[in-house]
């Protein structure tokens, strides 16, 4: 067909090629002005929803990043926390090994006292340490220090139990904390334990209770009825001694003994018989008086009466029989069932409520204990001061064994990182691939549509030029 | 001879003037838009008989006419039609995809995520009011540009509305000029003179209303086109249609014809693509980012619903939306929950947390729902009757929930550590717990007697106090019994625990007791004639802990198997029975069990007992709710109670006006401490989680998915813009090819007339010369 070009086609021609050229240019120097392979939905429809699906991802991914190291912080700064924790609780250990030792005297011990009392503001101070605003040990509960001063100087937890979590991968949790009460006031009981010096034992019922108590066994009076001139001193206040006991004076050999306890030669006190100490074999005390002795043999039985209480204030009669005795300290709600039957002496027994206590308070009894301000004899003190380590060194495991977990997590937080960091990589690739421009490629078509251009413009240029009047004279 | 020869010459002169005429008139509308190329038609006039030859009597100029192709011409008014459509439609679109601002840091799905951030950012530090403040400002962004969005969707709407009321008077006005054109042509060619530029200018008309609406036409036979539209016709010989179109106050465009009053649906042409594009896709469009919106609203708040807040559970809440009373009698409480909200109710059940400040009890009550029976009375009554708190609504028709005094309230599932509140399990009160649990089968008349230390006295239950006494719940029992003059002054309670009636004394203590002499009702509760039960020195004190690891809902009962003392007497131990009836643990309890240390009974939860004892005989049992959901029927969603964010759809999203002023009211938590991010990591979880109300597309997914649409579509037209763009060039090109000007061919032309009137001009001078000659002879 022969074509017939036209003015108006001739110029469309040019003015189409030209705008599409120029289009051209424009888009590929829109790209890399951008760097962006799709700058609107319209460019690449799939694409676009797959990079939003992405960018999801990647934002996901990078909030759990954050998490990660949001949960790092709080993780190694309770790590710190523990290990000095840890570090205090092995010098208090030291310490109290070195009050344990019989070479040291009274003011020894003092100073031993003090500087675990100083180990123990220390460690409240630890125990209160926070990251931030965010207290580490308080549970939940991050804005309020978990352990408070309540009456005494006892401390209270005022946190909670509740692990803090944060989202370290795609459906994957982790703790940032522990709480205070399972590093420093684990509670595990295990059972009542007594220092026995008095002879009381168990009862058949079990107990309740935390912490530390005594159970006093107070003396409160002697009954004997006693030949050859030997009388009670002071009507019998000063003795220790419970139950029935026999007293066997032998006056040939002037010796005096109770029950299966230490003989007491007479001739050896240095003549003052006023007040003679006999003490039997469990060291319960008689306070006897001598004075007018008649030089008659004298064999009887001589009776300790007493009360007991676990509160201080309510004293029960005891009846060495009962072998299951109900005590309750109403202000602390704990519960104790004991054993009378070999209670032998006045005195205080050290009850612990075994994995009941938290740290401060053993602190707090090892400082007293070593302090002795009441006076206790040595190895009464000894005997505390073990059982008061038992409870030290069971918390010293309660602290290594939350450094150990806080080690295990940071250990699968890097590990998350890692994993998380690689994804990411991925995603931005893909992301990259599907939004960005790749430069080289536009490039080349930049050029090409500039080179399109010119010469639509140089054809465009002929074109128009051409026409018969130019050759027309 | 002369004569003849002066005619041939002067013929032949006014001819060649007549084309070259023509060709200045080409060369003159050379660019003029619609203008066909018009020709001189020439034959050589008829001869005439001289001297006995048939002698030629020169040229004669026939008629002057365009050179056009009908049916390319309509072909173009046609495919005018098609492109002006798709380039309508561009037009809006391409708006739409600028407005949605994706893929960037603009648009929404970028301030979806960033809220979402914020959310974590939060949840990793949830102490932090600077990162509540941050979640407060991320979603005021994030449901400001959903507002905008759809505030600019609505604006196009109602621009697109303006432009095709504007451009159907523009369809007016060409449908008046063709119809003029059609008379004046019609006038002029009844005598036999083509109206040739009138018929450009009409061509021309036809395709610029092409270009406005879908047409056909023909022309008949007086020369008159008839024009018509989706088979009804808009210009005829004498007369035409005039188009009005309404626009209603929603944005809906109809188009009508005027006089017939008739609606005409426009598909092509650019009033076609704006209203396709203001009718069917913008409305979509609408559509899919309201239910974006509203199943983001409803999503969080179910989630936010069942958190606590850092200032602890809520003294006073008011529902965000109001029940409707869609009988319209004047009163909601007739109506079905399910019914009555914007959202969707299902069967379940939800649980209210009451807890005393002072002591720090909780107490929690479950209330079921049944989509096909509760109402909003019920509702109401339901939490009226919930201990310490009232509900009621207001005049908007909202649920109101108030505190007493001293008591507050949440609906979260967090675990309540001492579930043995009323002592029904080894209290320190005399307790006696009915063996099975309600309903219990009563009859009318049925007794209890009781000895309690002001004496004998016996309580008798009348079917008047029992919605059904045959099915009386434990309830409607411990009202009766306490509303019992004898019961109350013999120190008696009748208290509800896991379901079961129990009887107890005020006080506790060795000292409390009563007993149970018999009575006909006593078997319906499982009890003997008799008993008499005893009050202790030590209550067996119990703490829950753990967090719960199932995924439902269940209710755990603990069951001792014998009457025993916690760690002492041997074989002493509990059951934890669940909500099935199955033992899922047992937990020793007896000689080697330390009391107050930890028993796990699987998961994930621990309990604790303190020492005391424990009576089978007297039925001793708690029950504690594990949750998973404390809100499985989503009315505390859909009521928009402790909402998140309020609003329906995308046009009134935000974020609830208290949390904006008081970022702390963010219920972050389940129990309400400072650390505790469980709702946010919910809430986190909303994004990605599939939902049913998105035909099982995430949040995120279907926004990409919308998103993609609008890019899809805008392609799509765009290619297609291309096509239809290639198709009317080459229609056009082929149109210049037949009508149009070229310049160089008219100047060949203008040479070849021009040669031909110089030759004439010659032949004249020489006609006249040889007559000259004569004349000169004479």
């Amino acid at each position: 067909m022969q074509i017939r070009n036209t003015q108006s086609s001739l110029f469309n021609q040019v003015r189409n090629g030209l705008r599409l050229s120029s289009f051209q240019t424009a888009r590929a120097q829109e790209q890399i002005a951008s760097g962006k392979r799709i700058l609107r939905p319209s460019d690449d429809a799939v694409g676009t929803a797959i990079s939003l699906s992405i960018r999801r991802q990647i934002n996901e991914v990078q909030r759990m990043i954050g998490s990660i190291d949001s949960g790092r912080q709080l993780l190694e700064a309770s790590t710190s926390a523990l290990e000095q924790a840890g570090t205090f609780l092995s010098e208090a250990r030291s310490n109290l090994v070195l009050g344990l030792n019989g070479t040291l005297n009274e003011s020894d011990r003092r100073i031993l006292g003090t500087q675990i009392e100083q180990i123990r503001e220390q460690l409240i101070g630890i125990s209160n340490s926070r990251s931030g605003t965010t207290f580490l040990f308080s549970g939940a509960r991050t804005s309020s220090a978990p352990y408070a001063r309540g009456a005494g100087d006892e401390l209270v937890y005022q946190g909670d139990d509740q692990l803090r979590r944060v989202t370290i991968g795609f459906g994957v949790e982790l703790a940032t904390n522990i709480p205070g009460s399972e590093v420093f006031g684990r509670s595990d009981p295990s059972g009542v334990s007594l220092t026995e010096l008095t002879g009381l034992g168990l009862g058949t019922t079990a107990n309740q209770g935390t912490g530390f108590t005594e159970v006093e066994i107070r003396h409160d009076a002697t009954t004997a009825t006693l030949g050859s001139g030997i009388a009670l001193v002071n009507g019998g206040a000063d003795d220790t001694l419970i139950g029935d006991r026999t007293l066997v004076v032998d006056a040939t050999a002037g010796t005096v003994q109770l029950g299966s306890g230490p003989v007491v030669e007479l001739s050896r006190l240095g003549g003052d018989v006023s007040d003679v100490v006999v003490r039997d074999g469990n060291g319960a005390e008689l306070h006897l008086d001598f004075t007018g002795f008649t030089g008659t043999d004298f064999t009887g039985t001589v009776t300790g009466s007493g009360s007991i209480s676990v509160d201080g204030t309510n004293y029960t009669p005891l009846t060495l029989g009962e072998t299951d005795l109900e005590l309750i300290d109403a202000s602390t709600g704990n519960v104790l069932h004991v054993d009378a039957t070999g209670v032998h002496s006045a005195g205080t027994e050290l009850v612990t409520f075994s994995g009941a206590t938290d740290v401060f308070d053993v602190l707090r009894a090892i400082q007293l204990d070593l302090e002795n301000a009441e006076g206790l004899p040595r190895d009464e003190v000894t005997e505390r001061l073990e059982q008061r380590l038992l409870e030290l060194d069971r918390h010293h495991e309660n602290i290594l064994s939350g450094l150990g977990s806080m080690g295990s997590r940071l250990e699968r937080l890097n590990d998350s990182e890692d994993r998380l960091q690689q994804v990411n990589l991925q995603l931005e690739g893909m992301r990259s691939g599907i939004e960005d421009a790749d430069i080289s490629t536009v490039v080349l078509d930049l050029s090409k549509a500039e080179q399109t251009l010119q010469l639509a413009q140089a054809t465009g240029a002929r074109l128009i030029q051409n026409t018969l009047l130019n050759y027309l004279g | 001879m002369a004569g003849i020869g002066l005619n041939i010459g002067l013929k032949a002169l006014l001819t060649s003037q007549s084309a070259l005429e023509s060709i200045g008139h080409n060369v003159a509308n050379a660019n003029t838009p619609g203008f066909s190329r018009q020709r001189l038609e020439i034959s050589s006039s008829r001869s005439v008989l001289l001297r006995g030859l048939s002698l030629g009597n020169g040229v004669q100029a026939d008629v002057v006419r365009r050179t056009t192709d009908a049916l390319i011409n309509k072909r173009l008014a046609i495919q005018g039609s098609a492109r002006s459509r798709i380039e309508a439609r561009l037009d809006g679109l391409s708006e739409i995809e600028t407005l949605l601002g994706e893929p960037g840091e603009l648009g929404l799905s970028s301030l979806v995520n960033k809220f979402f951030d914020s959310v974590a950012s939060l949840a990793a530090a949830p102490g932090e009011l600077v990162q509540r403040t941050g979640v407060v400002e991320s979603g005021t962004r994030m449901t400001a540009q959903l507002q905008q969005l759809i505030g600019s969707f609505s604006n196009l709407q109602s621009n697109t509305a303006e432009k095709i009321s504007s451009q159907i008077e523009e369809v007016n006005v060409l449908n008046r000029q063709i119809l003029e054109l059609n008379k004046e042509i019609a006038r002029l060619e009844s005598t036999n003179v083509p109206a040739n530029d009138l018929r450009d200018q009409r061509e021309l008309a036809l395709r610029e209303l092409g270009e406005l609406i879908d047409i056909d036409y023909y022309e008949d036979s007086s020369s008159a086109v008839q024009v018509f539209t989706q088979g009804r016709i808009l210009v005829g010989q004498n007369s035409y249609q005039e188009l009005s179109s309404v626009t209603t106050p929603n944005g809906g465009v109809t188009i009508r014809l005027t006089d017939s009053g008739q609606p005409l649906a426009v598909r092509g042409g650019s009033i076609g693509g704006l209203l396709n594009l203001g009718q069917d896709f913008l409305p979509g469009l609408n559509e899919n980012l309201d239910l974006f919106a509203s199943n983001l609203i409803f999503e969080m708040n179910k989630v936010h619903s069942t958190g606590t807040p850092t200032t602890g559970g809520f003294t006073a809440l008011t529902a965000n939306y109001s029940f409707t009373d869609s009988d319209n009698d004047g009163s909601v409480s007739d109506e079905l929950v399910s019914r009555a909200l914007p959202f969707e109710v299902t069967d379940g059940a939800f649980y209210v947390n009451v807890t005393n400040q002072q002591t720090g009890e909780v107490e929690t009550t479950r209330i079921d729902i049944d989509t096909a029976r509760t109402t909003v009375g019920d509702l109401v009554e339901a939490l009226d009757a919930v201990p310490d708190i009232s509900a009621g609504l207001d005049s908007l028709g909202r649920l109101q929930v108030f505190g007493e005094n001293g008591f507050a309230f949440d609906f979260s599932r967090r675990l309540n550590p001492n579930a043995n509140l009323a002592g029904t399990f080894g209290g320190g009160q005399a307790s006696l717990t009915s063996g099975p649990a309600g309903p219990y089968a009563l009859s009318d008349g049925d007794t209890l007697d009781l000895t309690g230390p002001f004496g004998s006295f016996s309580v008798s239950f009348a079917a008047a106090d029992f919605e059904d006494i045959a099915n009386a719940t434990p309830e409607e029992i411990a009202t009766v019994l306490n509303n019992d003059p004898s019961f109350t002054s013999n120190g008696l309670a009748a208290v509800v625990s896991g379901g079961r009636l129990a009887i107890q004394t005020g006080a506790e203590g060795e000292s409390q007791s009563f007993t149970l002499d018999g009575g006909s009702a006593i078997s319906a509760f499982g009890w003997s004639p008799a008993t008499t039960v005893t009050g202790h020195s030590t209550s067996v004190s119990v703490e829950l802990g753990g967090e719960y690891s199932g995924t439902t809902n269940r209710e755990f009962r603990f069951v001792p198997n014998m009457d025993g003392t916690v760690g002492t007497t041997p074989g002493l131990s509990v059951d934890v029975i669940d909500d099935q009836g199955n033992t899922i643990a047992t937990l020793d309890v007896g000689e080697n069990y330390e009391p107050g240390s930890e028993l796990s009974f699987g998961v994930g939860l621990t309990v604790e007992f303190g020492f005391g004892e424990l009576s089978a005989t007297h039925n001793d049992s708690f029950s504690v709710n594990a949750l998973a959901d404390s809100d499985t029927s989503d009315v505390l969603g859909a009521l928009g109670m402790n909402a998140l964010f309020v609003g329906s759809d995308a046009s009134d999203i935000s974020l609830r006006q208290d949390i904006l002023d008081d970022p702390r009211l963010l219920s972050a938590s389940v129990t309400g401490a400072e650390g505790d991010n469980a709702i946010l990591q919910e809430l986190l979880a909303v994004q990605e989680e599939k939902l049913e109300g998105l035909q099982g597309q995430s949040l995120g997914s279907y926004y990409a998915d919308f998103v993609g649409d609008v890019g899809f579509e805008v392609s799509s037209a765009s290619n297609a813009l291309d096509i239809e763009q290639f198709l009317e060039e080459s229609l056009v090109a082929r149109r210049e090819q037949v009508s149009g000007v070229n310049v160089d061919e008219e100047l060949v032309n203008m040479i070849q007339f021009e040669q031909a009137f110089a030759t004439a001009a010659q032949f004249i001078q020489v006609v006249s010369q040889t007559q000259d000659e004569l004349l000169s002879l004479i």
